[in-house]
């Protein structure tokens, strides 16, 4: 199989998503790089057909597919590999199988394509039930079964968007030898992801997209320092270096047993200096997100932080920002003034729009946040409304539960929220944040808590450990 | 014996509107949308399905005419929902308080009068069956009907590729559609299925089982079978259950005005708190302390809500 894509644009409004890109791909495993909002999603979803381009062709072993039509890409052999399962929790997998294939069919062969579909799961090392109901599964095992899905349906052209966030190591580790098998057998596959050690890993070629357009075409071996400077161009590339004081005074953090299914016979207590970034490592699935959340709300747990001198903690001091951002952290039809309202003057019975004015524009400078007052928060894009709620942190000496504080970010803006949140050491209490990514966990934490599955495996100081060490805890390997 | 087959017989001809009624309103909410205008439809379509039969004196053209009446409120209410994404619970509301106005006020000449009857058909041999041919084959042709769409609707929803794709559109409409199926097709055909059925509902009261026309004449049979509809789990074979349980309650409400008048009373209102307990039981089953509950009865009791029902259509699909 062969597809030539030829001058794709695309506008939303005055934004322009895509611009005149030119690709043309025959075989192996091919990287779409770009920051977030570059354009790779739009991108994809013209190529499968769940969007209309403006203007521009794509060419399948020299014919024109019609564009803008789902079926017609399926027909074409295009499958697209969403970022979250799109499939239906109600219905079996068998019938989640038989959704839209072959449909115009009046009697279907429902032994034969059981048989078929068999064979596929013994071929790629699944072994599920067709019975069983889509939401018993896990999200590693949806997304598996989408692909293979994706080549029930004759699939010649894979395009995976991002499929990783959801997935395990151990998911991941099988879906990538899925991948190389399925490459061998002469299968396209379009990757797209910001993580450039999974690209490093699996892909021969790749493109980048900036603002739109493709501008640089790659081949192995990649040059991560070339790409990450053709990926975000102009923007300013540095880290910060700050020395941080080391701060006197000690708060300690009780672990209530009930939060541990371990061995430890009493509440543990453990005590750092103020300041301290604590880094809550686990894989994807296991509840290292849960234990910060347990910090902040009194009603399953009886984890607790406490200062050694001075004034009790109250609920004031704690910040929690959960990591669905718009389902859980933001209102997403409530513009950012209102947001601003909402956090500012919550204990006052009016209003005073002059002051909520005043500091959403202060907040809006000190954290770099591109967008009017009047925008929805759906409106903006996923690093904007992480800064949102960064900035939403209130003025207090707090304690900062954070909850996968970069989800879902390209390294640019990650690097930048961190720039935030490392900012806040020297008035913070504890910033405490939940990752499923080890390089930021190692990168930016102090102390780190390694969880595996529902239990934490390991408490230290990060000087005391290799990063190697934590893949061990988080993998359940003592 | 004779008390007991003969108020099964009653059971299964008065509840023919509400079985008839429960499975099109689950056929509906199977591809997402929720005909909250059952009550307003019913009513209408009763009223003029009487109003046919009686110019006509055809019942059958009474019943044909109900369900197109039916059919074309679904084909509105399908465009307020997939062209104008309008709320699908704003829109059933305010027609089902229109209609069912309309209804009285439009059905004011034809109170109490004679239209046309239907005969009971007696299936040959098989109501020779002593007992059960009695029960079960002894009715008019809407009542088999009603039985039949029983089996029916199942096998249309879960074995044909039609009922897969609007189950499908009914769960995720997204996914569906980008598994190229036209979910919007599904959810209109899914509506005018169900729509045409309440009509036909409608009908069968004002022309069988609550025979002529009066103000109010099917006041809330709607309400009753949305709350069934969620009862039956959003399956045919549990929803007609509901429905024969509601109709047996009624029955034996008028069996026992004899007997004393204050059960006569309490058994019809008797459902009620059956269904708020059972949706509590339901709600309660999804809670942490729901595991405690047996398999058998989370299995029998627990539904399948379609994922997006009651949702607007997303905006990607054009």
């Amino acid at each position: 199989m062969k597809i030539q894509i030829k001058n794709l644009s695309k506008s939303f409004g005055n934004l322009k998503a895509n611009k005149n890109i030119n690709l043309s791909l025959d075989s192996g495993i091919h990287a779409l790089l770009g920051e977030n909002g570059a354009g790779k999603s739009t991108f994809v979803k013209i190529i499968s057909g769940q969007l209309t381009p403006d203007s521009g062709e794509i060419i399948i072993n020299g014919e024109n597919i019609n564009l803008g039509s789902a079926k017609d890409s399926i027909k074409n052999g295009i499958g697209l590999l969403n970022q979250d399962p799109l499939d239906f929790s109600n219905l079996s997998i068998l019938e989640s199988f038989l959704v839209g294939i072959n449909e115009k069919k009046p009697f279907r062969k429902i032994e034969n394509i059981k048989q078929k579909i068999l064979g596929l799961f013994k071929n790629y090392g699944i072994e599920i039930e067709l019975s069983s109901k889509t939401n018993s599964l896990s999200i590693g095992e949806r997304q598996q079964i989408e692909l293979i899905r994706l080549l029930y349906n004759g699939a010649k052209l894979i395009i995976l968007d991002e499929p990783t966030s959801a997935f395990s190591l151990e998911q991941k580790k099988r879906v990538f030898e899925t991948l190389k098998k399925l490459s061998n057998e002469g299968i396209i596959i379009i990757f797209v992801s910001h993580k450039l050690d999974e690209i490093f890993e699996i892909c021969e070629t790749g493109s980048i997209l900036k603002s739109g357009e493709l501008i640089e075409n790659i081949t192995k071996p990649f040059n991560s320092k070339k790409i990450l400077s053709t990926m975000f161009e102009n923007t300013e590339f540095h880290k910060s270096e700050q020395k941080y004081t080391e701060r006197v005074n000690k708060f300690s953090i009780i672990i209530s047993k009930s939060d541990l299914f371990n061995d430890y016979k009493s509440d543990l207590v453990h005590e750092y200096t103020f300041g301290s970034v604590i880094g809550i490592a686990g894989l994807q699935g296991s509840s290292n997100d849960k234990l910060i959340k347990n910090v902040f709300s009194n009603e399953f747990s009886k984890t607790r932080i406490i200062k050694q001198f001075g004034d009790p903690l109250k609920i004031e001091n704690y910040y929690y920002m959960p990591a669905d951002r718009l389902e859980r952290g933001l209102f997403k039809d409530l513009n950012l003034l209102e947001h601003y309202a909402l956090s500012i003057s919550a204990k006052k019975t009016f209003l005073d729009w002059k002051i909520i004015k005043q500091t959403a524009i202060d907040k809006i400078n000190k954290f770099n946040i591109k967008s009017n007052l009047n925008n929805s928060l759906s409106e903006l894009s996923g690093g904007n409304q992480q800064r949102v709620m960064l900035s939403l942190m209130p003025d207090l000496e707090s304690v900062l539960l954070l909850e996968q504080p970069t989800r879902g970010l390209d390294y640019n803006s990650a690097n930048k929220i961190w720039e935030m949140i490392l900012e806040r050491k020297k008035q913070d209490i504890a910033i405490l944040f939940s990752s499923t990514d080890m390089d930021e966990i190692w990168e930016y934490s102090d102390i780190i808590f390694s969880v595996s599955g529902n239990k934490i495996m390991d408490i230290s100081y990060k000087n005391n450990l290799t990063k190697e060490k934590i893949i061990k805890f988080v993998s359940g390997l003592v | 014996m004779i008390f007991f087959e003969n108020t099964l017989i009653t059971v299964i001809s008065l509840s023919t509107p509400l079985v008839i009624a429960v499975i099109g309103e689950t056929i509906s909410e199977k591809s997402g949308v929720i005909n909250l205008s059952a009550e307003g439809t019913i009513m209408i379509c009763a009223l003029f399905g009487f109003i046919f039969g009686y110019i006509s004196d055809v019942a059958t053209l009474g019943f044909l005419f109900a369900m197109f009446l039916g059919a074309g409120i679904a084909v509105f209410i399908s465009y307020c929902d997939i062209k104008l994404r309008m709320d699908q619970i704003a829109v059933g509301f305010v027609l089902t308080i229109l209609l069912s106005h309309l209804s009285n006020y439009l059905g004011q000449d034809y109170v109490r009068l004679n239209g046309p009857m239907i005969t009971k058909i007696q299936i040959p041999l098989l109501s020779k069956i002593p007992f059960m041919g009695n029960v079960l084959f002894n009715h008019s042709f809407i009542t088999y009907l009603s039985i039949l769409l029983i089996p029916s609707a199942w096998f249309f929803l879960n074995k044909t590729t039609i009922g897969l794709s609007i189950r499908s559109a009914g769960e995720n409409p997204l996914a569906a559609s980008s598994r190229g199926i036209d979910v919007k097709k599904m959810r209109f055909l899914g509506t005018i299925i169900g729509g045409s059925l309440l009509g036909l509902a409608g009908a069968t009261f004002s022309l069988y089982t609550k025979y002529g026309w009066s103000e109010g004449h099917t006041t809330n049979y709607g309400w009753i079978i949305l709350a069934i509809a969620i009862f039956g789990g959003w399956n045919p074979y549990r929803a007609a259950v509901g429905a024969y349980s509601f109709g047996l309650l009624q029955v034996l409400a008028i069996k026992a005005q004899s007997v004393t008048l204050a059960l006569s009373q309490i058994l019809p209102l008797l459902p009620f708190p059956i269904m708020i307990f059972v949706l509590i039981f339901i709600q309660y089953i999804n809670t942490k302390d729901g595991k405690y509950v047996p398999r058998v009865i989370v299995s029998l009791i627990a539904g399948n809500q379609p994922k997006a029902l009651g949702e607007k259509l997303p905006e990607e699909i054009k």
